[in-house]
């Protein structure tokens, strides 16, 4: 089997990883190494599906002595086996990274023969590609599940980013669908990794040249739709991981129809607005300073197709609205729809020199379409807008009723049926009403 | 005072004519209307036309007076602008250096004044496509060991490139030809400089190179997931008008690895069902109508 067919077979099994990031370290050149690290990441391609190319992300091998019932590489799983000797996959990274198509490495592999097996050889190709071709960007290496502590170790001092795949958002799920792992193999590396990142930190704060281990942190992934978890349940499990595990990342991938498990759906499109809103609300635990108590709860455990979580938010409080944005802080200007990281810090910025009108919002960024419902500038509305909930949500979700397919991702809307609605909050029955009339 | 004709300055194209010209602006009384470009403006009734004289010292002072009046992040806006291919720069700079050294620092919270914001906008985008080449630059090893790379930047974004790769390919010689202003960044494993691109000609192609070119394409085709195309947001992230010197993007109807004939797009869904159940590589769609399967792009 030449190189090509490897490649082919070995991408082939990789791509439903969805975390393809490269970021978390900056790292200038070194004297005789090849390769930097930029800390917001680099994306080097955008493939067909939209979704970003910065790694090259293959398998060390698809040849799994696990049955993983959600996975393509499952050893009952009929398909093409290939795997990469380390100096083959060392020497194509190379390659590629001399030319510029990727920012490194992402590695990961299925379990062949044993976990600990499998590991030693992809702490091989990290060591070929550091020590050998001294190379000096980005890798991403993934733990396997169940193999022992001191390959971890060895593992997160060669690459810049670690992670283990939390695969099911429950422990139900897991046991149904992949018998040969167990919560607790997969937690284990987590605290492993978790652990001696801390540690290294107190390290490298003692002695300055004291190796890094991971220095870019520590990720994982969870399969969205595969299995009956709502929301709510995801996005707690997601805030337990950022606050316990201290975790970067927590990547959403939706589920893609490759296995035949009676408990799997078959036939239906991958759930990329589901998985669209809960990144959104990843984002607003991340970087906003909202708790999933706030977004979602037991009565609402699903996020509104139609509209965005912090819409949603704003929508249910209006109590905490309208903002004066000449005198809100931070804090409060981050929570108001339509406004972003970047404007709140503009904002900030701009009404030093003198106070903000409408326009100026519009100049500085502000996304007033959504923000005109919850703001005032120098203490008066924006012209013909009303504080009402019904108000608000028609104006909100008139562009996405007219056009469905103007819904962000839009293969997504041919699965969004309007039967399956979630649950519409009571305050917003009348707005519903005439929404169902409608159709 | 008497009113005479609107004044305007022109200077010769370089960054130190125009820094000239704004020296010298000062010396008018009213400051002259504009300052334009003496290649580019066409003179109109009414106004004076003053050519400024390009002087080193007087470029330097007003960096100089930049840097301590207005701070070294206002420099580098200057600076960046005028890497811009926009014709109107020249008095893009001028107005915001006259507003800056009347507010000083303040200028960085003058974000809604137009003046400010016209040169902010330029900046952001001569830094969105440099940063687009920083991700899209493809270099192909030539004869010789050297790397190169051809891009067809709007702006001269060749010296907010070198720096990036210099540092990234620190031992490994490579030349980034610049085909829009016909210039070369050159980068011999210590020193990088820019220079003319006039009668270039890049070595031949290294044996192996085409492998590894196929084999990114390959790679490139593979990690799409069917069930996700979206070319929308791919042309978004990775707008056309980078595509023609990007190697994936290449030889879009040749498929070498395809055994069977292309299946029409009414076939794809059945067939990716069978593919991935079967999990049959020789099953699966070939490149080229995933290509057409995106359609009309």
């Amino acid at each position: 089997m030449d190189m090509m067919d490897k490649l082919r077979i070995l991408a082939d099994s990789a791509k439903y990883d969805a975390a393809c990031t490269s970021s978390g370290v900056d790292r200038g050149g070194r004297a005789g190494m090849l390769g930097s690290a930029v800390g917001c990441g680099i994306c080097h391609s955008f493939a067909a599906d939209g979704r970003c190319i910065s790694l090259l992300k293959v398998l060390m091998t698809n040849s799994c002595v696990f049955d993983c019932q959600y996975c393509v590489n499952r050893c009952s799983n009929d398909i093409p086996r290939a795997t990469f000797t380390p100096e083959e996959l060392a020497c194509l990274t190379m390659e590629f990274y001399r030319r510029n198509y990727i920012e490194g490495l992402f590695l990961s592999s299925g379990v062949l023969k044993n976990p600990d097996y499998a590991m030693e050889r992809m702490c091989r190709v990290l060591e070929l590609l550091r020590h050998t071709y001294h190379f000096n960007g980005y890798i991403h290496a993934k733990a396997i599940p169940g193999c022992s502590p001191e390959l971890v170790d060895k593992l997160g001092l060669l690459c810049d980013r670690m992670s283990v795949n939390i695969e099911l958002p429950s422990e139900k799920s897991l046991t149904q669908l992949a018998p040969d792992k167990k919560k607790d193999s997969i937690l284990k590396p987590m605290r492993a990794v978790r652990d001696r990142i801390s540690q290294n930190k107190q390290d490298l704060a003692v002695y300055r040249h004291a190796p890094a281990f991971a220095p870019g942190g520590q990720s994982t992934q969870m399969i969205i739709g595969a299995t009956p978890e709502t929301d709510y349940q995801i996005m707690r499990l997601s805030a337990g991981l950022y606050k316990n595990y201290g975790l970067k990342r927590v990547f959403y991938s939706a589920y893609i129809p490759v296995g035949t498990h009676a408990l799997l759906p078959k036939d239906q499109p991958p759930p990329l607005l589901r998985e669209h809103r809960l990144y959104q609300t990843d984002w607003l635990l991340r970087f906003y300073g909202f708790q999933v108590e706030e977004l979602l709860d037991e009565v609402h455990p699903s996020l509104d197709p139609l509209l965005d979580p912090k819409c949603n938010w704003a929508l249910n409080h209006l109590d905490q609205f309208p903002v004066e944005i000449n005198r809100a802080d931070k804090e409060t200007l981050l929570r108001v729809p339509g406004i972003g990281l970047k404007s709140a810090q503009r904002i900030l910025q701009a009404r030093r020199a003198g106070s903000l009108g409408f326009d100026d919002l519009k100049k500085i960024g502000v996304v007033l379409k959504r923000a005109v419902y919850f703001i005032v500038c120098r203490g008066r509305m924006y012209d013909g807008t009303r504080m009402t909930q019904s108000f608000i949500y028609q104006n909100l979700t008139a562009d996405v009723r007219r056009h469905p397919g103007d819904l962000p991702l839009f293969p997504a809307v041919r699965q969004l049926s309007w039967q399956d609605l979630p649950d519409l909050r009571p305050g917003r029955e009348d707005t519903i009403k005439c929404l169902t009339g409608q159709l | 005072m008497p009113d005479g004709p609107a004044v305007v300055l022109l200077y010769d194209d370089t960054f130190e004519g125009l820094l000239s010209a704004v020296f010298q602006s000062y010396s008018f009384h009213p400051a002259p209307e504009t300052v334009e470009s003496g290649s580019l403006c066409q003179q109109k009734l009414g106004c004076r036309y003053v050519e400024a004289i390009p002087s080193e010292e007087q470029a330097e002072r007003v960096i100089a007076g930049i840097r301590k009046t207005m701070g070294w992040a206002a420099y580098e806006k200057v600076w960046t602008a005028f890497q811009s291919a926009f014709e109107d720069k020249g008095d893009a700079v001028y107005q915001y250096i006259r507003i800056g050294m009347r507010v000083g620092r303040g200028i960085h919270q003058k974000i809604t004044d137009p003046r400010v914001m016209r040169v902010d906008k330029i900046c952001a985008l001569v830094g969105r496509e440099a940063g687009m080449f920083r991700q899209f630059i493809r270099f192909s090893k030539r004869a010789g060991g050297v790397y190169y790379a051809p891009i067809s930047p709007e702006h001269q974004v060749l010296p907010m490139l070198m720096p990036h790769f210099c540092s990234r390919f620190s031992i490994q010689p490579f030349m980034i030809h610049d085909k829009t202003h016909n210039q070369a960044g050159i980068w011999d494993a210590k020193d990088w400089y820019i220079t003319s691109a006039e009668g270039l000609l890049p070595p031949e192609a290294a044996e192996d190179d085409r492998a590894y070119q196929r084999m990114w394409k390959s790679f490139y085709d593979t990690i799409a997931i069917r069930e996700r195309i979206n070319p929308v947001c791919r042309r978004n992230h990775m707008p056309k008008k980078y595509w023609k010197d990007l190697t994936e993007m290449q030889w879009k109807n040749e498929d070498p690895y395809q055994e069977s004939r292309i299946p029409l797009p009414s076939e794809l869904s059945a067939q990716m069902v069978k593919g991935l159940s079967q999990g049959g590589i020789s099953q699966s769609p070939g490149l080229g109508s995933l290509e057409r399967m995106i359609g009309e792009e």
